[in-house]
């Protein structure tokens, strides 16, 4: 009955209007702000967090912290940028009580020097503060630690995003565009602020289609054939903070330790992005001046903290996200149901019924889940359980083993006895969704994989090693030299597939 | 792990439905009875993507609830930018069904939240905002429900208490601009302004639909306030984040009447009619017609108005106050003040104590108006057309000194703001030997 009316409506309303022709389709009556009620905030969005030993200099760490994902390199005019608005930092943890020690911010200031126009750039950009250049970011640094609150650069610009070969010529935008904006601490540490490809790799497709793993498609409940893995995030950017920091100023004892059993050689680390309070309205203040001060002096609320890769996304359910975000980790404990019975691996099971069932699948709990305890508590790289750490969501380096440990660099690392790599730290070419897949089929606990990948998954002719997306590594790979993370893609190239990656020099 | 995969991953955490569900249940065909729609494989819009997966997970699982709730609320937000009412029907059969089945879900609670305010059942939102809010404590969602529903019953101590809590919560675009509107409320445009920037810039630039309606509010703030340029670059900003979003093109058109071109304001409003055909741009595009002497048109456009309002009342749909006040001017009578009555009794907000007061003041019960004048305006709003209003209604009470008054606030805004006035206006100044100010360039 309903329909019908609509369609007398869409009737009635062309004939009275005469020459009007008028689709059906307007019972959203106007007359109340209807303002959305749940936004995306991609601009305050932590994407990912790096920690790693750096591969060039054994006394310092490196620390990135992405935000803004999957930002189309052709998203002109209005590319993304960082938030004026928002404050975005990388919070330490340096003696193992899971307080933040010591937090490096950063703020951004941006100048459009020519208003009246929507273009980024009016001519090619050849160096950082190029007149061409008509929007530009500036940045300010502080630490922030027991001594204070220290400002550690500012007025620091950031590169121009890679707007294109002619604006931004990709053979010279790392020499002449990025490494220019690389500041200098006091410590003799470093940093970067821009624009980055995205060191991410993700077959999304796959998993968000009834958690497909391509490699492993015939033994999926819906069969399909198998193939390589589709990186999802291929060839978007991402907008990096960096830090390349002496490990001694990062440690409790201002050292660089040795000793890998000791809660104080290991750093633990959350990135953040907060926004600021606003007070609804003045108390009574007439003039518009003081009116306007006293709104915009709101703290600060952390909407979005990143630690350990896959805990917030996967293990905390929707409903306790806001919670969760505006929780610093020193209050995980509320949280711990929810992390040691991951929901993906009860899953398992369900989809390859060929390969997991109730016997080969880790029940969770406390009391199943010891290997996610190990890895909450830091026992996962080098502490034994008398120097165990309070369990928290904090990415955890420890800084007395050495970047590359034993083996070759490898994307499984510490799954393949390179302990230079996740869950020690991070580094941008560790798969971490592969490891962690493995993870939570249980490849470290006893009785099941016996922290060998190699293993069959008990009952079958399985290894572990076979659990993975396909995608074993990103577009662009790591620069040789801080940040690491790799050149932008440039919006010219984006359209056409199949273009080999912009790799500076 | 990246958040973009969060997404992914998220998915197939929500497919755990019931721990019980076997492989027979994901074989299972999605009954015939749920509300698919048809998506355009090639769109690249987010929201067509959410209808898409959702109903690709629905199609292999019927019983996943989760993909059920994601598909609620991806129609809800495809009305948001097509205005197409039929979606809102699914969404509900949807909800309906998660309700009876979920009813301590507090995503559940909010996505018929959202659903009652967008049909303006303001009541039960307020009902269902709060049972969110007790199962899920401080949530920015179940918040932001209870700030618009208490805006629309008129209960701003309540709404007031509601958007502080909910930007102390969660600053975002969502509650920033809750924060805006109070401010705008209670007369204050700078901090309206300064809000409803901070709002455009918290989306970022991939903010589509939910960036292009702050943007357009924000339009609206400035050109009220006569930043005119300012204004045009916000309607225009609104269009490049999500392409001919109808408001971004009334707002256009708003900042053509603020400079007298009136036949421009309308070529632009006969697009706008057609995309959306709502009762408010039909009365504006009949105004701009009027303005620019297209009587012919002009009243060709005003019998539409009629059409959708009583074509709206025949589907249900509670009466808006756009159309209560275009009656006032256009059938005034008794039987136009009871309609006015009865949509303040449905909405007792301060828009709805104007619409009354204006119905009245046509009737020529001024003291009446003057009640309701004072009423509409009792938070301190300077809204221009408001204000208008009880300039006329004071000065046909003889009362010149409280004329001047709302007339001046008019003036020293954007007094050109709606093209049938600006002839009114300019008459009510000269009675009131106060200068009408040039049109903007």
């Amino acid at each position: 009955m309903r329909a019908n009316k609509l369609v007398a409506f869409g009737t009635a309303v062309a004939v009275a209007s005469g020459m009007l022709l008028i689709s059906v389709g307007t019972a959203n009556a106007s007359s109340h702000r209807e303002a959305p009620l749940i936004s995306q905030d991609p601009t305050a969005d932590n994407t990912d967090l790096y920690m790693f030993r750096d591969p060039n200099d054994s006394t310092k760490v490196d620390i990135l912290a992405n935000y803004i994902g999957l930002e189309k390199p052709d998203g002109g005019p209005n590319f993304a940028k960082f938030g004026d608005d928002v404050r975005y930092e990388i919070n330490i943890d340096n003696n193992g009580d899971v307080v933040t020690d010591i937090t490096y911010q950063f703020r951004f200031r941006t100048v459009v020097r020519n208003p009246n126009t929507f273009l980024y750039n009016t001519g090619p950009i050849g160096a950082p503060n190029d007149a061409n250049q008509n929007v530009q970011q500036f940045y300010t640094v502080q630490r922030v630690d027991k001594y204070g609150t220290h400002t550690l650069v500012s007025d620091q610009p950031t590169p121009p995003v890679n707007v294109g070969e002619r604006s931004t010529p990709s053979a010279t935008y790392e020499s002449n565009l990025a490494r220019p904006t690389i500041g200098s601490l006091p410590d003799g540490g470093k940093v970067f602020a821009g624009s980055r490809a995205d060191s991410f790799f993700v077959d999304l497709g796959s998993i968000f289609d009834l958690l497909g793993l391509r490699p492993i498609n015939t033994a999926h409940l819906i069969p399909r054939p198998t193939s390589n893995g589709v990186n999802s995030v291929a060839r978007t950017n991402v907008h990096t903070i960096a830090l390349q920091l002496p490990i001694s100023s990062v440690t409790t004892n201002g050292d660089v330790p040795t000793n890998v059993d000791s809660k104080a050689s290991v750093i633990g680390a959350y990135a953040s992005a907060s926004r600021q309070k606003v007070r609804v309205l003045s108390n009574g203040v007439s003039d518009d001046g003081d009116r306007a001060l006293q709104r915009s002096h709101g703290r600060w609320v952390q909407v979005s903290r990143l630690g350990i890769p896959l805990v917030n996304e996967v293990l905390i359910p929707l409903g306790k996200k806001d919670l969760w975000n505006a929780t610093d980790p020193e209050n995980d404990a509320q949280f711990f149901g929810n992390i040691l019975d991951p929901e993906p691996t009860r899953l398992l099971p369900v989809v390859y019924t060929a390969v997991f069932n109730a016997s080969n699948t880790p029940p969770g709990g406390a009391a199943n889940r010891g290997d996610l305890i190990k890895l909450l508590t830091g026992q996962l790289i080098g502490l034994s359980p008398a120097n165990a750490l309070p369990p928290a969501d904090l990415l955890r380096v420890n800084v007395a083993v050495p970047a590359v440990n034993g083996t070759v660099a490898n994307r499984l690392a510490a799954l393949q006895g390179d302990t230079g790599g996740f869950p020690n730290g991070r580094r941008l070419t560790d798969d971490v969704i592969d490891i962690e897949l493995q993870v939570l089929a249980g490849v470290l606990l006893p009785g099941f994989g016996n922290g060998d990948p190699a293993n069959n998954i008990p009952g079958t002719a399985v290894p572990y090693s076979a659990i993975g997306d396909g995608v074993n590594q990103a577009t662009s790979l790591p620069l040789s030299s801080f940040p690491y993370e790799p050149t932008p893609f440039g919006g010219y190239s984006q359209p056409e597939p199949g273009v080999p990656p912009l790799i500076a020099p | 792990m990246n958040k973009a995969a969060s997404a992914a991953l998220m998915g197939l955490v929500l497919m755990m439905v019931a721990p019980a569900c076997g492989g027979d249940h994901l074989r299972a065909r999605a009954p015939a009875t749920l509300p698919f729609v048809s998506v355009d494989p090639a769109s690249g819009s987010p929201t067509d993507r959410a209808i898409a997966d959702a109903q690709k997970r629905l199609h292999l699982n019927a019983n996943d609830d989760e993909a059920r709730l994601a598909l609620a609320v991806a129609f809800l937000q495809k009305v948001r930018e097509t205005a197409d009412p039929t979606l809102y029907l699914k969404a509900q059969g949807l909800l309906d069904d998660l309700a009876s089945r979920r009813a301590d879900n507090p995503t559940v609670i909010e996505a018929r939240g959202t659903l009652a305010l967008a049909q303006h059942r303001f009541e039960d939102a307020l009902e269902l905002g709060n049972e969110a809010l007790r199962l899920a404590p401080d949530n920015a969602t179940a918040l932001g429900i209870l700030v618009d529903a208490n805006n629309e019953l008129g209960r701003y101590d309540d709404a007031l208490e509601a958007t502080q809590r909910m930007v102390d919560t969660r600053p975002s675009l969502a509650s920033y601009s809750r924060v805006s509107y109070a401010r705008e409320l209670r007369g204050d445009f700078p901090g309206a302004i300064e809000a409803m920037q901070q709002a455009v810039s918290s989306a970022g630039s991939t903010g589509g639909e939910n960036l292009a309606y702050v943007e357009t509010l924000l339009g609206q703030l400035l050109l009220t306030t006569g930043k005119v340029t300012a204004a045009d670059r916000a309607f225009t900003a609104a269009e490049h984040a999500f392409p001919n979003f109808p408001a971004a093109l009334a707002g256009h058109a708003q900042v053509l009447v603020a400079r007298d071109q009136f036949s421009a304001a309308a070529d632009v409003l006969t697009r706008v009619v057609k995309v959306q055909p709502l009762a408010q741009y039909a009365i504006a595009y009949g105004d701009a017609l009027s303005a620019s002497g297209r009587d012919h048109e002009a009243a060709r456009a005003y019998e539409l108005v009629d059409v959708i309002s009583k074509l709206f009342q025949a589907n249900g749909v509670r009466l808006d106050l756009e159309t209560v006040l275009f009656d006032a001017d256009h059938h005034p009578g008794n039987s136009a003040v009871d309609r006015a009555r009865r949509a303040l009794r449905d909405r007792p907000s301060g828009r709805a104590h104007d619409a009354l007061a204006w119905n009245l003041y046509q009737v020529g019960s001024f003291d009446a108006a003057a009640k309701e004048s004072q009423r509409a305006l009792a938070l301190g709003g300077r809204d221009p057309q408001e204000q208008f209003h009880a300039a006329a209604i004071a000065f046909a009470q003889g009362n010149r000194v409280n004329a001047i008054e709302h007339l001046r606030t008019v003036l020293t805004e954007n007094p050109r703001f709606n093209a049938r006035l600006i002839p009114k206006i300019a008459s009510l100044a000269r009675s009131l030997d106060l200068a009408m100010p040039k049109p903007l360039p």
